[in-house]
Formats: C-alpha cells, sequence, structure tokens
C-alpha cells in the first residue's frame, strides 16, 4: 500500500464521506428496512452500506498517511484556489441567471465575463467572442439539432 | 449473410449516414486532441442532442467521435507532450521524444496507419466474436448478470483508480444515484423524500455531463498558465516499407488491445499501456531505446487503444456491459432509443450489430484520410487556451442537460454533480466507476432480485447456485479474484522477498 502524503483537506473530505455514507444507509434502511431479501431497500441497502465500508477505510487509510509535505500549499491553493472557488461561484450563478434571464443573456454574461477572466482577452474581443460563440451555439443546437435551450 | 452484408453497408451507402461519420470522426480527431476536452465528455453530451434524431442516424455520429477521439489523443501527445486522452498516455512517452528530434510528421503517420490497423483489427474481432458470446449469453441467469456487473465496476475501480477502496466508494456512489426515484419492480420511492421532482429518478445523462464535462471543465482551472511548446510538422505519410517493419508488432498489439477492450471495465488505456510493455519486452533491439523516441514504442499503444474500441463493443453489445467508460454512454444512448443491449439485441435488431460493424469500418476509413491531412490546421487548433475551451465546455454541459427532459432542475442536477466531481476527482476518485454504477445499478437491482426472488429469499439456495451452476461458479471466482487482487499482489511481493 503506497503511503503517499495527504492532501490538505483530505482527511475532512473523508469525513464527509463517511458522514454522508451513513445518512444514505439511514435513508435506504427507511425504505423498506429489513423485510425480505428481495425487497425495494436491500439493493440501496447494500450500496450505501458498501459506501460506509470504504468511506471508513478512506477514511483510516487518510489518517495513517503522512501530513501533507511542508511548502506544498494549503486546502486553499492546492485543492481549491481562490480562481476554482470564484468560478464555481460563477457557474452557480449562471445557473441561476439562467432561470431569472433564460439562455441568452445568461450565457452571453457568463461568456464575456469568462472569456475577461480566466483568457485575458481585451473587451472587444471577448465581446465579439461570447457573441460568436453564442449565435453558433444557438444556431447550430437549436436550429441544427432542434433542441429547446433553456 | 447477405442480409449481413446490408445492413453493414447501410452507412456506406446513405449520404446522411456517411456524412455523419465523416462528421463524428472528423470532430472526434479534435475533441479526442485537445487537451481538456474528453471523447466520453463528447458522446455524453452528444447524446443529449442526438436522442431525437433516427437511431442510426445517432450511432453514425457517436462511432466516429470515439473512433475519432481514441485517435486523437496522440495527436496532443505526439506534438504537445499533453495525451489528448488517458489512451494517449503510452504514446506520449515515445511520441513526443520523436517530435523532438523533428520527427513528429514521421511519428503521427506511422500513429494514423497502426490506429487503423489496430481499429480493424478490433472489427473483425467483434463480427466474428459477438455472434458467438451472445448466444452464449442467453444461458446467463440474473445472478450471471450480477456478478458481471459487479466484475465490470469493481475491475474499472481497481485498475484505473488509486485504490480499490476509491473505486468501490465511487462504484457504490454510482449505484446509488442509479436507485433514485420509484423502484421499476414495485413503484416504491426509494430517496424521493416524497417529492414528484425525484420520483422520476435522475436522468444518467446529467450525471455523465456533470462527472466528465463539469468536473473536467472546474479540474482544468489548475493549468490554464500551463503553455504548449509549439512543434513542426514535416511529411506525414509513411513510407510503405516502415509500415511493413511494424506490421508484425501492430498485429501482436492489437490482439492484446482487443482483449483487453473486451474486458468489461477496462479501455484503451489500460489496453495502450499493456501493448507498450510488451513492445518494450518483445523487441530486443529497437533502433532507438524504448523512452528515447522508439517507432516501436508508438506503434504498440496506437494500435491497441484502437483495436480496443472493437473490444469494448462486444460486451456492450452482447451482454449489455460496457467495455469502458464510452461505451457505457453509447449504453444510455440506445436505452434513450429503446433499444436494450444485451443477448436479444442480436436477434431482435441484429442490423443494429451489422450497422455497429460497418461504420466502425467506415470510421476507421475515414480516420485514414482525416489522420493524414490538415495537420498544419490542427496544431493551430490545439493550442487553443483552456480560457476559452473552458467556459465553453460549461455552456454546453448546461444546454445538452437541458435538452434531456427539457427540466431546469437537471441543470442544477449536473452542476452539482460536476463540483461534486471536482473535489471527488482532487482526492484521487475516478469518474468512470460513477458512471459505470449509474448505468449498471438499474441492470444489478433487478438481476440481484430476480435472483433472490427465484430461491425464495434463501441466501443459502442463493450461494448453493452460484456454487453449483459452472459459469456463475466462474464469474464468483474471478468477482473473489478482483476484488482480492490487491491484498494477492502484496502476499506475492512479500513471499518473492520484494
Amino acid at each position: 500500500m503506497s503511503l503517499r502524503p495527504r492532501q490538505p483537506g483530505e482527511v475532512g473530505f473523508a469525513v464527509v464521506l463517511v458522514v454522508f455514507s451513513i445518512a444514505a444507509l439511514t435513508q435506504s434502511y427507511r425504505i423498506s428496512g429489513f423485510e425480505g431479501l428481495s425487497s425495494a431497500g436491500v439493493f440501496p441497502l447494500l450500496a450505501s452500506a458498501t459506501m460506509l465500508l470504504s468511506a471508513g477505510l478512506i477514511l483510516w487509510r487518510t489518517l495513517r498517511a503522512p501530513p501533507p509535505l511542508p511548502g506544498a500549499g494549503g486546502f486553499g491553493r492546492r485543492i481549491l484556489p481562490p480562481r476554482v472557488l470564484g468560478y464555481m461561484g460563477l457557474v452557480v450563478a449562471y445557473g441561476l441567471a439562467i432561470g431569472w434571464f433564460g439562455f441568452v443573456v445568461a450565457s452571453g454574461v457568463f461568456l464575456l465575463v469568462s472569456l475577461l477572466w480566466l483568457a485575458r482577452l481585451p473587451w472587444h474581443q471577448a465581446l465579439a467572442g461570447s457573441a460568436g460563440a453564442l449565435l453558433i451555439i444557438v444556431l447550430v443546437f437549436r436550429y441544427g439539432f432542434r433542441v429547446i435551450l433553456p | 449473410m447477405s442480409e449481413a452484408l446490408g445492413f453493414f453497408f447501410m452507412g456506406w451507402l446513405d449520404p446522411v449516414l456517411l456524412g455523419l461519420t465523416a462528421l463524428g470522426t472528423s470532430a472526434g480527431i479534435y475533441i479526442g486532441a485537445i487537451p481538456g476536452l474528453s471523447v466520453t465528455m463528447a458522446v455524453s453530451i452528444l447524446i443529449s442532442f442526438t436522442f431525437s434524431w433516427e437511431v442510426n442516424q445517432a450511432l453514425a455520429l457517436m462511432v466516429g467521435v470515439y473512433t475519432g477521439g481514441v485517435y486523437g489523443g496522440s495527436r496532443s501527445a505526439i506534438l504537445l507532450n499533453i495525451p489528448g486522452a488517458p489512451s494517449a498516455i503510452a504514446t506520449a512517452l515515445d511520441g513526443y521524444p520523436l517530435a523532438q528530434r523533428g520527427e513528429a510528421g514521421v511519428a503521427i503517420g506511422i500513429g494514423t496507419v497502426m490506429s487503423v490497423v489496430g481499429g480493424f483489427v478490433g472489427i473483425v474481432v467483434l463480427a466474428l466474436a459477438a455472434p458467438w458470446v451472445s448466444e452464449f449469453a442467453l444461458k446467463f441467469a440474473p445472478r450471471d448478470y450480477l456478478l458481471l456487473a459487479l466484475i465490470g465496476i469493481l475491475l474499472v475501480g481497481s485498475l484505473s483508480g488509486e485504490s480499490l477502496a476509491r473505486g468501490i466508494f465511487a462504484a457504490a456512489l454510482g449505484v446509488l444515484i442509479a436507485m433514485v426515484g420509484l423502484d421499476p419492480m414495485t413503484a416504491q420511492g426509494r430517496f424521493t423524500f416524497d417529492t414528484v421532482m425525484l420520483m422520476g429518478g435522475i436522468p444518467y445523462v446529467t450525471a455523465m455531463i456533470g462527472f466528465f464535462g463539469v468536473a473536467e471543465a472546474l479540474m482544468q482551472l489548475h493549468y490554464l498558465g500551463v503553455r504548449p511548446v509549439k512543434q513542426r510538422v514535416s511529411r506525414i505519410t509513411p513510407a510503405w516499407n516502415s509500415v511493413l517493419r511494424y506490421l508484425p508488432l501492430s498485429l501482436r498489439s492489437s490482439l492484446i488491445g482487443v482483449v483487453i477492450g473486451a474486458l468489461p471495465g477496462t479501455g484503451g488505456d489500460i489496453a495502450a499501456l499493456l501493448a507498450y510493455d510488451h513492445a518494450k519486452r518483445s523487441v530486443k533491439e529497437p533502433e532507438t531505446p524504448f523512452g528515447e523516441g522508439a517507432m516501436e514504442g508508438l506503434v504498440a499503444p496506437e494500435s491497441a487503444n484502437n483495436a480496443a474500441i472493437g473490444g469494448a463493443y462486444i460486451p456492450m453489445l452482447t451482454l449489455g456491459i460496457p467495455g469502458d467508460a464510452v461505451t457505457a454512454v453509447i449504453i444510455g444512448a440506445l436505452f434513450i432509443h429503446g433499444l436494450r443491449p444485451g443477448p436479444m439485441l442480436m436477434i431482435e435488431t441484429p442490423h443494429l450489430f451489422w450497422f455497429t460493424v460497418g461504420n466502425l469500418t467506415l470510421a476507421n476509413l475515414f480516420l485514414l484520410v482525416f489522420g493524414l491531412t490538415g495537420v498544419r490546421i490542427f496544431t493551430r487548433l490545439i493550442e487553443c487556451p483552456r480560457g476559452v475551451l473552458i467556459p465553453l465546455i460549461i455552456v454546453l454541459s448546461v444546454v445538452g442537460s437541458y435538452a434531456i427532459q427539457n427540466n431546469p432542475v437537471d441543470v442544477y442536477w449536473m452542476l452539482g454533480f460536476g463540483i461534486v466531481g471536482y473535489f471527488l476527482r482532487c482526492y484521487g476518485f475516478q469518474m468512470g466507476p460513477i458512471i459505470l454504477g449509474v448505468i449498471l445499478g438499474g441492470l444489478m437491482d433487478t438481476s440481484y432480485r430476480r435472483a433472490m426472488i427465484s430461491v425464495q429469499d434463501s441466501p443459502i439456495r442463493f450461494v448453493g447456485e452460484l456454487l453449483s451452476n459452472p459459469l456463475s461458479l466462474g464469474l464468483t471466482i474471478f468477482l473473489l479474484l478482483v476484488v482480492l487482487r490487491p491484498f494477492l499482489g502484496r502476499w506475492w511481493w512479500r513471499r518473492a522477498g520484494g
């Protein structure tokens, strides 16, 4: 078994997995309890029990692993750097904005902000790029593939 | 026989199908080559757009993307030292050193021809073996399907991930996602929390797009600043004597690829690595040492990963068990079109099988054409910055997840799976077992319960049937070997004094 150094936040993540597995196991039991070996709840029970066992093993191994290497950066640098955290927020905001403003407006703004931020394009290029990409997406998917856009 | 030939050439004679296969193969090469875009991601998103199409058209496009994508990964592996797809990891080992010596053109040329050779070997084995496996699979009992599905999931978990525990957790999570909704046998709610929204379950395409598309896009944020080294590409059509020289190794590697590809859960990446290892062992005196630009180190993985495509189709079409992550997604497409992959597919819809074989052949021919042309434009496209690709992937993922049911809730599920998938990936979990769990969860659940009902819920009789039936016993032993493999490996290592 390789004992690679822990990733920052790995213990916390393993604990979350264990807690989630316990919650899943409880919910699985509520489906039909131990009514019979072919009841609707048996397979969810088996799946969540498997999750709990493997999550427990992952937690145990994580606790035994050497701590993160000094100088390698903490959770905020290695796992969730500000750029990733910020972009996740932007993606969630985009998902919500679709419901409020419609696909075209929300996607246009999302693409524009992304191109300015991630690709560091100048304003005019980002504007042209997002408008062009959106136009192609609408033409190809709405009129080519005939799918309904959000 | 003539009927089968008619189905085989269906895609060759219909201009729309021909065009879709060509388009898919061409697009697949670029998708496979652009670091950050994956074939699985592309096929997942494609399903959501093509589900309203006629099944043959949807399949023609997907087969093209799959074939082109597996090959396309080698382009960026050779030119940029960044494997565009996991199946091209082994290709980079000698492909990039070849490019550094100014032989990128020769490497791409040989790689293309050998990929096509591998592809054809895979297709021949698929055409010969699938009808036989399908007939044999008619003897399978529900418990055998349960065992096969478990083997597939565990193989993916144990071979592709950091540890077996992580693989098993990921697969069980996928199974749990598949359980959400009304039970198909009793209509009892499972994880629905009494909300109507959850009663229909979570569409697996939503999960696929989230775990493969959004999670991958978020992971790519870590590599925004990485700039690829530019390469010059010379003439790429290989000399005939070079092709003949490497053909025996290509054929051997192709056979490795097709066998590995046919094992449920293993795909082109493992096939390519094993073929590379075979080349290292069998070629005693390469012109250039392995790892420094040996042509043999390029030929073996390129032949094997494309041969694995034909192999992966064997369990998918005959048993309904995907050979790798992409065929898991294609199974989803077949389900959406009302088809049920498995032994009855060959009996009820033989045209679909021969159409797929014909289409794979056609895609390989297109691969030869597109693979040997347009490299100069290609080198510019694969240098597309990640800052442009990432938002495009997110927007396409949103469009794809919404298109399945026109339900905005699916978009939220997809984004949620993407964020969860990001953290899972950061901590060494693979997405393949999750998706296999989502796809196979329903099959495993119904197979298990049918098997239990047939023995009146008696666990002793269930175990008795597992041990008394030769097929079930063989599968049980294989399953145990997969589970115990890490422990057996360590025991063997200690005994050998390592």
